[in-house]
């Protein structure tokens, strides 16, 4: 495997705080591996640890099969877009990508051969012999991934390289990344805070908290079976609905709010053990034939081809994911029907999922 | 600015107010020119008035020339000029190609004691020449410098003050830049020089501005530094006419006249690097 390997790897900086604790991570080679968190996570840290702007307190870096860690970070074989870019204001477009190859003594033809492939890749050959001041910020955002392709490096680093981008462009620039890398095949590592961002890029995703790797692997698959309650809230929007209860002898669990649901079956915990239920929006339906379930419509919220339904669920509120049909109106009643297949149970004290 | 939009009345009132303080501004200016057009009689006489008199193109001629009516002499303005240029000249690139590698090492380099070496860079700024006159004399004298121009200007060059205004500036250019060049492959000398330096010109050409004129306005120590009245300043000239004038010579418009040719090269100066300054300052981005 020659991705990148941190092997145990750690940062504290001077006067003692943590940025990231001990980890060990595999990035797959070829894929788009997306760090995803709350600010303040480490994910930005363990990125700059790859990167070579940050020296880690311990442990060690590998890409691509050598171990870089005590290498300068221009020669580590890697290309990184930053937040904001980081272009040279004073240098043109075509300046600002052959800068780096400058640096490395290609020879100039070789250059132009380069940035010119690159700037065809990304549809902006016009805009060459332009200062970033003159473009609009998607045509920075190329410029800056235009200055990552022409290293031709082992690995991309991305640094949260869509937060400065309004609602429409961040989506289309999220199709572009993901088709320029699908087509490049070169190993990338993606930090955002965005969990959209990170669901929809990640071949591989890696959900950090307090400088700790807390669950990773395929996006469906740490959305599907969320380790905990903290990944299982940070994914998903709308968040994902958590109503704690008690398990009855019966194997049903009797929610504080007040309803009893049905499991589908017993959970490996005593009863009388506290719990916290999980579920999602889309999880919960709207019966048509009255169910045991009902609830109360407080609010609506159209999405156009669905729409959020506020419920008031007992004494909690709960958020359901419905179709346009049938009409409601607020403060109706309506009977509800979870999906028992969907159900997750979490330890209340550890926060820890029950399997 | 089209989209101004105050009320009319208000809008009236600032220019009102603009328009008086740049005439406060201007009058000292507007005397010196006038009083530059009589002569030596109609001062004693007391026609000075807020007009033209009748000899502008008197006096003109004899300072430039250098043949007058007066007791004493004409200095020759054009070598003093030359010798103001060079010395204001000499001083600001010196400065500035001092304070730009100095302000760098301390921005961007870690190194032992860095917190201090920047604080004895920064005490220069309580020793201004004038503070320090008696000592510095003594040891340009002793090199041998009196009557040259890196006497003039050696012992001027060495301050803070530019390298304090390129470290700010420094500060403020984004981590990320840095961080970018770093990743580039970029030495930090290829760095200083592509990426520092270009970042910097609106700066550098304020800095320019200003330690053009610190220069060209220096008295006490080129009084000091030369014996020679070749060697004088244009602003020595002026401080001898003046003495002259106040002797009972009425030479007022000769002095006059040698003040406002040395407006000239500063407003030269401040007009060409204005507008480097404004475009730079167009050009910023966040």
């Amino acid at each position: 495997m020659a991705g990148i390997e941190l092997g145990s790897v750690s940062k504290v900086y001077q006067g003692g705080v943590t940025a990231l604790k001990p980890t060990t991570l595999t990035i797959p080679e070829g894929g788009l591996t997306v760090l995803v968190g709350p600010s303040g996570c480490g994910k930005s840290t363990l990125l700059r640890i790859i990167a070579g702007l940050e020296e880690p307190t311990s442990g060690t870096v590998t890409i691509a099969g050598r171990d870089v860690t005590q290498i300068e970070p221009a020669d580590r074989d890697i290309a990184m877009v930053f937040q904001n870019y980081a272009l040279y204001p004073h240098m043109s477009v075509y300046d600002n990508m052959a800068y780096g190859l400058k640096n490395r003594g290609t020879a100039r033809s070789d250059i132009a051969l380069r940035v010119n492939e690159a700037a065809k890749m990304l549809g902006i050959e016009a805009l060459l012999q332009r200062k970033p001041r003159a473009l609009s910020g998607g045509q920075r955002q190329r410029v800056a991934m235009g200055r990552a392709i022409v290293r031709r490096p082992k690995a991309f680093l991305f640094d949260e390289p869509l937060s400065n981008l309004d609602a429409k462009l961040r989506g289309e620039m999220r199709v572009e990344i993901r088709t320029l890398q699908q087509r490049l095949g070169v190993t990338s590592v993606y930090v955002t805070h965005d969990q959209l961002e990170a669901m929809t890029m990640a071949d591989h995703l890696v959900v950090m908290r307090d400088g700790v790797i807390v669950q990773q692997g395929p996006p469906g698959h740490v959305y599907d079976e969320p380790d905990n309650v903290f990944v299982a809230g940070f994914l998903g929007a709308p968040p994902i609905n958590l109503l704690p209860g008690t398990l009855a002898e019966d194997g049903t669990l009797h929610l504080d709010c007040g309803p009893h649901v049905t499991l589908p079956v017993h959970p490996p915990l005593q009863t009388g053990s506290k719990v916290t239920l999980g579920i999602r929006a889309e999880a919960i339906g709207i019966a048509a034939p009255a169910g045991s379930l009902t609830a109360t419509v407080e609010l609506i919220e159209e999405l156009g081809p669905s729409r959020l339904l506020h419920l008031r669920f007992g004494t909690a509120k709960i958020i359901a994911m419905a179709p346009r049909e049938p009409a409601l109106r607020p403060g109706e009643t309506l009977a509800i029907q979870l999906d028992t297949a969907a159900l997750k149970l979490f330890d209340p004290e550890t926060g820890r999922a029950c399997r | 600015m089209s989209s101004f939009s105050a009320p009319p009345l208000r809008r009236v009132l600032s220019h009102v107010l603009l328009g008086l303080a740049a005439a406060v501004l201007i009058l000292p200016v507007w005397f010196a020119l006038v009083a530059s057009t009589y002569n030596g009689a109609d001062f004693l006489a007391g026609r000075v008035g807020l007009w033209f008199g009748a000899h502008g193109a008197d006096t003109y001629k004899a300072v430039i020339t250098g043949h007058g009516t007066i007791a004493m002499a004409l200095p020759n303005i054009g070598q003093a000029l030359i010798t103001s240029t060079i010395m204001a000249l000499l001083i600001t690139i010196g400065k500035i190609a001092i304070s730009l590698p100095s302000a760098f090492a301390v921005t961007y380099f870690q190194f032992p004691l860095r917190g201090f070496w920047f604080a004895v860079i920064f005490v220069t700024l309580l020793l201004p020449i004038e503070v320090r006159i008696v000592p510095t004399f003594q040891v340009a004298a002793n090199f041998h410098l009196l009557n040259s121009f890196t006497g003039l200007t050696l012992p001027l060059i060495a301050s803070a003050t530019a390298t304090f205004l390129f470290r700010q500036t420094f500060l403020s250019i984004p981590e990320e830049l840095t961080e970018a060049a770093r990743l580039d492959g970029a030495s930090p000398l290829r760095f200083f020089i592509d990426i520092i330096i270009p970042m910097s010109r609106t700066s550098i050409a304020a800095l320019t501005v200003i330690l053009f004129i610190y220069g060209w306005n220096q008295y006490l120590w080129p009084l000091l530094i030369t014996t020679k009245t070749s060697w004088s300043t244009i602003v020595m000239v002026i401080g001898r006419l003046s003495q002259t004038a106040a002797e009972g010579d009425p030479v007022w418009n000769y002095t006059m006249a040698t003040a406002l040719l040395a407006l000239v090269p500063p407003v030269f100066v401040v007009v060409a690097m204005q507008r480097l300054f404004v475009r730079g300052l167009t050009e910023m981005e966040k």
